[in-house]
């Protein structure tokens, strides 16, 4: 199960704001190829897992 | 190790450096469970993180939900939250 944290991965500081850059950025995460459907599949295979690397390398980077 | 850091932002820092770290760490010995050095390295890591979150609650306010110190406001609400100023 997961906790939220009150805090960034690391600190950000955006002197001149992209829109362009960022749309492209939000881009990334959603939609079929995206990093939110990866980390779900992730998420979802540990389950068929036999190997317990393999559960916990699914587990924490699907995390 | 005792932190006396007034500076939010500074003691924040470090834990976004050293929570990094750690996480690198956890994916790393995933893969190699063995590593007596990346355990070792692990748990000092660990011990320095766990004492910055406890003086960042005490001093500056929750860093999660299930960490709230105080007895009288509920303060995970209080701004700022880490996409605003």
């Amino acid at each position: 199960m997961w906790q939220y944290e009150k805090k960034l991965q690391f600190p950000i500081n955006i002197k001149r704001p992209n829109p362009k850059l960022a749309n492209y950025i939000i881009s990334q995460y959603g939609g079929p190829d995206g990093e939110m459907g990866a980390s779900m599949r992730y998420l979802s295979q540990r389950f068929s897992m036999d190997d317990d690397v393999a559960k916990a390398l699914l587990t924490d980077i699907g995390s | 190790m005792t932190v006396y850091d007034k500076n939010k932002e500074h003691v924040m820092k470090q834990i976004m450096a050293l929570s990094f770290t750690q996480n690198e760490l956890v994916l790393f010995l995933d893969t190699h469970p063995n590593s007596q050095s990346a355990l070792k390295e692990y748990h000092k890591i660990t011990k320095e993180l766990n004492e910055l979150r406890k003086y960042y609650k005490e001093n500056f306010g929750p860093l999660t939900n299930a960490e709230v110190t105080s007895m009288t406001e509920w303060t995970w609400i209080n701004r700022p939250w880490p996409w605003e100023n």
